[in-house]
């Protein structure tokens, strides 16, 4: 064999064993960078766990949470009258929106913390990645604004509901006094006229009560 | 004109007993069994006989209480409910007002009402009034404001 050919095919072998190597070590590193991919997916479900049910799910508890307590709240005002005068009502508006706002500032800060780790977590990543989460975090703020207007909502229709209640109560309530006041007749009247005039009448005062009540017909024309 | 009866009447009671009177005087004019002189003396109030006497003289008499009947049926009537049994004399005071104040020839009606409590509730040519202590109330207690526990 030809000495010449002899380091041709020598030459040959090295390249093939040269891309061989090559070969092995671009698959190598390929797996390497598999691997880390691997992690960084593994990361990014746990701290979607992590928003999930550390960050996103106590601000959904903490929504029914201010219903609970809005509810609760207006029922103990509600319950602890016994009847409105305009000015009341207005009191009463007032301290339930109070409460209200209160409890939707906490809301909102809770939502507030939400965004906070969403950042600190998309700020590390690929832009891809960050891409797809920035869609996922759209959505997410969507459901929390839909959630939040629901929680308003709720709590106004239940102030809503709890108020006409109580107007119809105080309704209900005075129509029982004046049906009290026909059934018992004139032994109510009596108790209650001693608290208004602060005594009974004389005979005296019953008698200038007619012909000054016979005055007041006349002056509104009761006998023309 | 009208008969000074009519002007002197001041309760609805004194116009039933006119009634009556008349009703007996018109029978004994209408039964010749029955004298009317003798009903004027004997069954009508003394005051109301001397003022029939004196108005019909002169007049036939059938004609004189058919007048007398036809005024007192216009004689407008007032009933009142008010809170106590009213005295004679306090009952004149009512009339009187009302006959100063309204008409000479009207009558009242009391009635006598403790619910009403005090005022009067009038009922008078179809219209009625509550001026009663018992409606002030009522109108009280339905503007009331509760207050807070």
């Amino acid at each position: 064999m030809d000495i010449q050919l002899i380091y041709v095919l020598i030459a040959l072998i090295s390249a093939l064993g040269l891309l061989l190597v090559t070969f092995v070590f671009l698959h190598l590193k390929s797996l390497k960078e598999i691997k880390s991919l691997r992690n960084d997916l593994d990361n990014l479900k746990k701290v979607k766990d992590e928003l999930q049910n550390k960050t996103f799910e106590p601000v959904n508890n903490q929504a029914r949470v201010i219903i609970d307590q809005a509810n609760n709240k207006a029922t103990e005002i509600i319950q602890s009258v016994q009847g409105l005068s305009e000015s009341e009502k207005q009191f009463l508006n007032k301290n339930f929106q109070d409460m209200l706002r209160a409890n939707l500032k906490d809301y909102q800060l809770a939502a507030g913390k939400f965004t906070q780790v969403y950042d600190s977590f998309v700020s590390s990543i690929g832009s891809d990645v960050k891409a797809r989460l920035d869609m996922g975090l759209a959505k997410v703020i969507q459901d929390t604004q839909v959630e939040m207007k629901n929680v308003i909502l709720n709590v106004n229709n239940t102030f809503s509901n709890l108020y006409r209640g109580f107007d119809t109560e105080v309704a209900e309530y005075k129509k029982g006094i004046l049906k009290q006041i026909d059934k018992l007749g004139v032994d109510i009247i009596k108790q209650v006229s001693i608290k208004v005039l602060g005594k009974t009448l004389s005979k005296k005062e019953q008698e200038d009560l007619v012909i000054k009540s016979l005055e007041e017909a006349k002056k509104l024309g009761f006998f023309e | 004109m009208q008969s000074q009866l009519v002007s002197k009447l001041r309760t609805k009671d004194d116009l039933d007993i006119l009634k009556g009177e008349l009703d007996m005087i018109e029978n004994a004019i209408y039964h010749t069994d029955i004298k009317y002189e003798d009903v004027l003396r004997s069954d009508i109030r003394s005051w109301v006989s001397e003022i029939i006497i004196r108005e019909s003289e002169g007049q036939d008499l059938g004609s004189y209480v058919k007048k007398l009947r036809d005024d007192i049926v216009g004689v407008p009537i007032l009933s009142a409910s008010i809170y106590f049994e009213p005295s004679l004399s306090f009952t004149e005071t009512i009339s009187a007002w009302l006959k100063k104040n309204v008409s000479q020839n009207i009558v009242i009606e009391v009635l006598q009402n403790s619910s009403v409590l005090g005022g009067i509730q009038l009922s008078y040519k179809g219209k009625y009034l509550d001026l009663t202590l018992r409606k002030k109330i009522a109108k009280e207690l339905e503007s009331i404001t509760l207050v807070r526990n």
